[in-house]
């Protein structure tokens, strides 16, 4: 896709962004609220799961914790409403990149999309058009922005779906049609289509659809004449993802951001261009031009760790890679006494909630951080310097559960870093 | 015709593909579908079955406690000892039960009638204060079936004199008629939800087809694996000195399951032999369809053999291991762990291909957290 840096587009497209996103997510933060969420997964756990290098960040009390999701939601109208826009997405982003961090056992690829669309918007003036801003000081008015104004989050979708496309080209995705082969018999109640989603060949069937959709998408929302029908697939597609599997608002937030490849024309209106300061638009570029660098390069990062990424998960996360295995383990935890020789099973529903037990047992680098939590608690109540080892037992694609972690190694005196991590014990099919 | 463009529309979608990464959901092939005949089977023959074995047990306990309490003798303490003992292993062939439906929907939920360790202090103070009410939150260590195995055997040979020349004798008649009238009510009232004469949870179950976690077959494996976790952790676990609890946990012979009537590996193998009648679909009067033909159906594999056989050879192992531990488990393991020890082991790797392999092959969701997915 080319980006001109100084041709003009009329502003519509990024103030329909603008609405659809507010829309999408004040619901979304409001729905979180309304489940009980804040509480089930940030003020119960009594452990918490940051990303390497931020496990400063901390949750609130449980009032702070309500106050950031009310802050969120309230960003989240205003960003709709066009009001104070500045100072709202700003607040929206930190809100939610402050949730998004204190805990991985809830990372999933549609809220790191949204931190990343919520980044972008920082950058855009969406509220100069059709907004309270414009209502409240008439001056802010533009018609007319830089075209990469909103180049950018056309990109950002096209990465979005091609290395989404990209990371199904696998054997196990094209030839084997896992994991959709185990999980689409269970939609086999569905009205209509369920009597057709327990045969084996409806398998393949969706794999290859899906890969062809993910790997096209984005050039035929592009490409004027299939613009419209395209936007049709998107819309119809999602909302039956929507219907099969348990995601949530994420078909909504799909719908809502691919709006942006619509060019909007609005006749009859004086031009009204945005001025920049030149070293703004300097900065701005150079910010981008990194951006969009990480944006290409992060997923690929598996490359450089030995083993079988499904089984490792060692550059697994922020790439794109959407309901590619079907996972899940039974982790022992062992804590020993190293004086006396001594060894205990640790109860995991002690430290953790099911689905962080859950999330933990089949992702290494949780698995680490849980066993150093291990064993400070048990070096406090008076044990010294206890080795913690784990047998934990995984299955992939419906392999059959083996040992997943080398379960002689004690896992305290191991340290998280982006070295491969030698003690996950290598995947044989 | 319409048929196929929807699906195709639909399998366009998982393009943008969003879903669950871990364990999403799903059986293989016709695997569960329209094939109800398992949970037929389980329903009728198992599970119903099962809860009205322990309500006809539970209720001649009760009624010989009355025969007990208006004229303890020796002969009659005796006879209640064997009928406690029958209940009990009746109450280990149902607990599979009781995580979901009727049972655990109760107020209090069923497995409140049998926490132990029970709290023999408690009963005793409870018994001189002429405190019967033993259906309260603080009381729950002290009722259900172990404190009937504290009042029924806890005094050894002076058992029959804390009946009748006590001082709290008849404190003692009302508290052991109040705790096995509770037991009555409780598990009449579970049977009564089950029933089709009554809350007919029965007719539920066997059309509660599917494999969500809301089926009957998510149900089912979820309630049978927490009660099998029961198993390993505390009917072994905890009492070897396996597991922490508070930090240092030598081993705790107190802790077992009936420490004083000493039935404990008696217990746990009945619960054992039951799991393992529902995945065969042989407990009770089960005619062979149990959650096995699933994984047959679905050919569910498991490192290059099938997954049907490696479970059941685990639990064939499981179960010798169990049995090679004599009774009464609170001596045995004072004197030697390695028995117990061996068996907590297998029950271990059980407990991983209950709760892992068997699930992910049915695509049953092993979860009761409650989240989106990506």
């Amino acid at each position: 896709m080319e980006i001109k840096i100084n041709r003009e587009r009329h502003i519509a497209p990024l103030v329909l962004l603008r609405i659809t996103f507010g829309l999408v997510l004040f619901v979304s933060a409001i729905r979180f609220i309304a489940k009980g969420w804040v509480r089930e997964f940030y003020i119960a756990p009594k452990f918490h799961f940051p990303f390497y290098g931020f496990e400063w960040v901390r949750p609130l009390p449980p009032t702070g914790m309500y106050a950031v999701f009310v802050g969120m939601a309230i960003a989240a109208l205003l960003i709709m409403l066009g009001l104070f826009y500045r100072v709202a997405s700003l607040l929206f982003f930190l809100c939610f990149v402050y949730v998004e961090a204190i805990d991985k056992s809830y990372y999933l690829n549609h809220y790191y999309l949204v931190s990343l669309i919520g980044f972008l918007l920082l950058l855009v003036p969406a509220h100069r058009y059709f907004s309270l801003d414009v209502v409240r000081r008439p001056g802010l008015k533009v018609t007319r922005v830089p075209a990469w104004m909103i180049d950018i989050f056309k990109l950002q979708l096209c990465i979005v779906y091609c290395y989404a496309g990209l990371s199904k080209l696998t054997h196990e995705w094209m030839v084997e049609a896992m994991p959709l082969k185990l999980w689409l018999p269970a939609d086999g109640g569905l009205p209509l289509i369920g009597p057709l989603l327990r045969q084996g060949w409806v398998a393949y069937a969706f794999s290859w659809f899906g890969a062809v959709f993910d790997l096209s998408i984005g050039f035929l929302l592009l490409y004027q004449p299939t613009r419209k029908v395209a936007y049709g697939f998107v819309v119809i597609f999602h909302l039956a993802t929507g219907l099969l599997f348990k995601i949530g608002m994420f078909p909504y937030i799909m719908i809502a951001v691919t709006v942006i490849f619509f060019p909007i024309t609005v006749k009859d209106e004086a031009p009204l261009s945005l001025s920049m300061v030149a070293g703004r638009r300097k900065a701005l570029r150079v910010v981008l031009a990194g951006y969009f660098v990480l944006q290409l390069l992060v997923p690929f990062r598996y490359l450089l760790y030995p083993g079988k990424l499904y089984w490792t998960e060692e550059g697994y996360r922020f790439s794109w890679r959407v309901m590619l295995m079907d996972k899940g383990g039974t982790a022992f935890f062992y804590l020993k006494d190293a004086r006396s020789g001594r060894r205990w099973e640790v109860m995991n529903g002690e430290f953790l909630t099911p689905l962080q037990e859950r999330m933990m047992e089949t992702q290494p680098d949780m698995i680490l951080q849980y066993a150093h939590h291990l064993h400070d608690v048990y070096e406090k109540k008076g044990i010294a310097d206890p080795v913690i080892t784990v047998e934990d037992y995984v299955t992939l694609n419906g392999s059959g559960s083996r040992l997943y972690i080398d379960s002689t190694v004690d896992l305290a005196k191991q340290h998280e870093n982006f070295l491969p991590k030698p003690w996950i014990l290598p995947y044989r099919p | 015709m319409q048929r196929i463009t929807l699906l195709f529309m639909a399998a366009a979608l998982v393009g943008a593909g969003y879903s669950c990464s871990k364990n999403g959901g799903g059986s293989n092939n016709s695997s569960t579908g329209n094939n109800d005949t398992i949970l037929v089977n389980l329903g009728n023959n198992i599970i119903l079955p099962a809860y009205q074995g322990l309500a006809g047990a539970v209720n001649a306990l009760d009624s010989a406690i009355g025969d007990f309490n208006a004229g303890p003798t020796a002969s009659k303490l005796s006879t209640l000892q064997g009928l406690f003992k029958t209940a009990y292993l009746s109450w280990e062939a149902s607990s599979e039960f009781n995580y979901f439906g009727p049972a655990s929907t109760a107020q209090p939920v069923l497995p409140t009638i049998n926490v132990f360790p029970t709290s023999s202090a408690l009963i005793d103070s409870n018994t001189s204060q002429n405190n019967d009410n033993v259906n309260t939150f603080a009381n729950t260590p002290a009722k259900g079936f172990p404190a009937l195995d504290y009042l029924l055997f806890g005094a050894g040979a002076n058992t029959l004199a804390g009946y009748t020349t006590d001082v709290d004798a008849a404190n003692r008649q009302k508290y052991l008629a109040a705790v096995s009238a509770d037991i009555k009510t409780e598990v009449n009232a579970a049977l009564n939800g089950w029933s089709a004469s009554g809350g007919n949870y029965l007719n539920t179950f066997v059309n509660g087809k599917g494999n969500s976690v809301s089926s009957s077959l998510g149900l089912l494996i979820n309630s049978m694996d927490e009660d099998f976790e029961i198993l390993k952790n505390d009917r072994l676990g905890i009492p070897l000195g396996l597991i922490p609890v508070g930090v240092v946990s030598p081993v705790l012979p107190k802790e077992v399951e009936a420490y004083y009537s000493g039935i404990s590996v008696q217990l746990a193998l009945t619960q054992l032999k039951a799991i393992q009648g529902i995945f065969l679909g042989t407990g009770e009067k089960g005619n062979g369809q149990g959650l096995i033909n699933y994984l047959i159906a679905a050919k569910a594999s498991f490192n290059g053999g099938l997954l049907s056989d490696t479970l059941k050879a685990a639990f064939t192992s499981t179960i010798a291991a169990l049995q090679a531990v004599p009774d009464p488990l609170s001596q045995t393991i004072q004197s030697s762990t390695a028995g117990a020890q061996a068996a907590f082991v297998q029950s271990q790797r059980l407990v991983a291909l209950l709760k892992t392999d068997m699930p992910s092959a049915l695509g049953v969701l092993i979860t009761y957290g409650d989240n989106d997915g990506d």
